[in-house]
């Protein structure tokens, strides 16, 4: 088992919201051989990510990832 | 060419009333298309054409009711058949007593048996390319047909039955179990085989 | 009712912004960013990352453009599928990012229904048509039946574009193949044969395409068998499509999706509609291709029949099929 976390800090809670919420569906919508866990605390928004090898892990982190700087991005533009 | 009664205009085909050496006869005759070149109509009407009557005469030997063709020409996409003077099943079906429907419904199932114990799949078995008559059921427009062996292939013949019941019969749903009735009494494999992938096509949900 | 739409299939991320106009559909932008693999095919994440770049400069330039704020918004919707999962999920996230950020409602729409209704949407007299839909990825004979948008013949093996596409790979013509060939098929003079390939109402490429490369190997002009590609595939093509006005007895025809921009497969389809005593429509090239335009006008059409979906709730279905969708909008 591998497992990374991430802890963002966000300059708004608005933002941290929605990066959360966005989020949301592709969290329960689940990656195969991965487990995820999120949080959100003011604007402080963790992401724990557990899979069964390294790749599985490093293709879960890239997904997440681009999807919370896809979030970001939008809330940044409107 | 003189004017014929066109009883019936299709996507593909056209269906007049003629006459052959004093019979009352159909011309089935397929349709040139100017959106596609010459070469190509001409190969798909020639070849359509020679398909399907082999397909009607190859039925006939399988001991399925179908019409005596006359006469083929193949250049021009025509094939001139016995003019069958029953009533579409499609019709009757529903004024039709219980017990006369479930006998009919098997004959039905009996004869799809005799196409697929050959490898012919009819490809548009509806009640409206069924005819009654002296208490036969004539299976007519093989069109879509081709010889095939594969079990999804004789699948999907008998879902697309199974869909033109549901619509237009949809009163009578025993119908269709009628119908595999007597698809499994003639069928020299085993139909449950056939029978799965009639479900298998449902689930899968495509519209025909 | 102002509402912006996010596409996100596949190689293609757009963002459209449209208006309701009495029940017709007024396009106030529409842009969209193609990603163009550097050799082979798709790949989905490359191309969800690609859309993922460019997702927030589009949602504000489709805005800038159609001058509005984005205050004016009323509603924003995506494609929720079918299509390659990683970029579904990309095209998903920026809109519920954007329908929290500006606190306006989120829809999912059907990509295929989006590109019939765009059609029904932006052309006058195009109520109830057969939408003959080709693409890379998708080959549909779309029509509206017993309530439902059903799909009457479709590809068992390759979408058109698709087997375009491979066999430009392989002769060397480069990404998207399609208007080269038919460049090509213009210079071209003897037919050779390839397979026609109906089975009832549905369609198969791949024994073509591996029938064309064949014909290349063999030194036959390249000229020649783009011509006999075109003419056999959209030959057959016109032939399902004019099955299925017949069986469902409708007199419009539509087409869409990025082979429609083929001027061959529009003769095709025009001559059959003439014949047929029918009408032949086709949308501007921008709502034929891939778009957000035509996602946010369905958006609005289902909005405004009283569907509603939450953020939580907005999934993406890479599978979602045609004729899963429940057509609250028609009668």
């Amino acid at each position: 088992m591998r497992s990374a976390c991430f802890v963002f800090n966000f300059d708004t809670k608005k933002e941290a919201e929605v990066v959360a919420r966005s989020l949301d569906p592709e969290i329960k919508h689940k990656i195969p051989k991965t487990n995820v866990k999120v949080s959100l605390s003011d604007k402080t928004f963790t992401l724990e990510i557990q899979a069964n090898d390294t790749s599985s892990l490093r293709a879960a982190c890239n997904s997440y990832l681009r999807w919370i700087n896809t979030a970001l991005n939008v809330e940044k533009t409107v | 060419m003189t004017n014929k009664t066109v009883l019936y205009q299709g996507a593909e085909a056209e269906i007049c009333l003629d006459n052959y050496m004093g019979h009352k006869a159909v011309q089935k005759r397929r349709l040139k298309k100017s959106y596609r070149i010459k070469q190509i109509d001409n190969h798909l009407i020639f070849y359509r054409t020679k398909e399907e009557a082999k397909l009607i005469t190859e039925s006939r030997s399988c001991g399925v009711s179908v019409p005596i063709i006359y006469d083929v020409d193949l250049k021009n996409g025509v094939i001139t058949m016995e003019y069958l003077q029953g009533k579409r099943v499609k019709d009757i079906l529903n004024q039709m007593s219980k017990e006369e429907r479930k006998n009919i419904c098997n004959k039905i199932g009996q004869s799809i048996a005799k196409f697929h114990n050959n490898d012919i799949i009819h490809g548009d078995i509806t009640t409206s390319n069924m005819i009654l008559l002296d208490d036969c059921v004539y299976f007519i427009d093989f069109g879509l047909g081709e010889k095939n062996n594969e079990i999804e292939s004789k699948g999907v013949d008998l879902h697309v039955l199974m869909e033109a019941i549901e619509s237009t019969h949809s009163q009578y749903s025993d119908c269709f179990k009628d119908v595999l009735d007597g698809y499994c009494k003639e069928l020299k494999t085993d139909a449950d085989i056939v029978i799965k992938k009639i479900d298998e096509i449902v689930k899968r949900g495509r519209y025909r | 009712m102002i509402c912006l739409g996010i596409e996100g299939t596949a190689h293609s991320i757009g963002v459209g912004v449209v208006n309701d106009d009495d029940g017709k559909c007024r396009v106030f932008s529409n842009l969209i960013k193609i990603y163009r693999p550097e050799k082979g095919g798709i790949h989905p994440r490359e191309a969800a990352n690609h859309h993922a770049k460019y997702i927030a400069d589009l949602i504000k330039e489709s805005m800038e453009k159609a001058k509005i704020c984005s205050n004016d918004i009323n509603l924003v919707s995506f494609s929720m599928g079918p299509g390659l999962g990683p970029c579904l999920r990309t095209a998903a996230t920026a809109a519920r990012a954007l329908s929290l950020s500006i606190n306006k409602p989120i829809i999912g729409v059907n990509h295929c229904v989006a590109h019939l209704e765009i059609g029904r949407g932006t052309l006058d007299d195009c109520n109830d048509p057969v939408l003959l839909y080709t693409s890379g990825a998708n080959t549909q004979v779309i029509a509206f039946a017993e309530g439902r948008y059903r799909v009457f013949g479709e590809t068992l093996d390759i979408g058109i574009g698709n087997c375009l596409d491979k066999f430009g790979r392989n002769v060397g013509l480069g990404f998207p193949s399609g208007p080269k060939i038919e460049e090509l098929a213009k210079k071209g003079k003897q037919y050779l044969k390839l397979p026609y390939s109906i089975k009832g109402m549905d369609l198969a490429f791949s024994g073509l395409l591996t029938a064309a490369g064949q014909y290349y190997e063999k030194g036959e002009s390249l000229e020649d068998i783009c011509y006999s590609i075109q003419e056999t595939t959209f030959a057959a093509l016109t032939e399902v499509t004019e099955r299925a006005m017949a069986h469902t007895e409708k007199n419009n025809v539509l087409l869409g999706g990025g082979v429609a921009s083929n001027k061959r497969l529009r003769e095709m389809v025009q001559i059959m509609a003439e014949e047929r005593g029918a009408s032949f429509f086709v949308p501007t090239r921008d709502l034929c291709i891939d778009n957000g335009a035509m996602i946010a006008w369905l958006g609005i059409l289902m909005y405004k029949s009283g569907i509603r979906l939450k953020v939580e709730g907005s999934f993406i279905d890479q599978r979602f099929r045609t004729d899963m969708v429940d057509v609250t909008w028609r009668d």
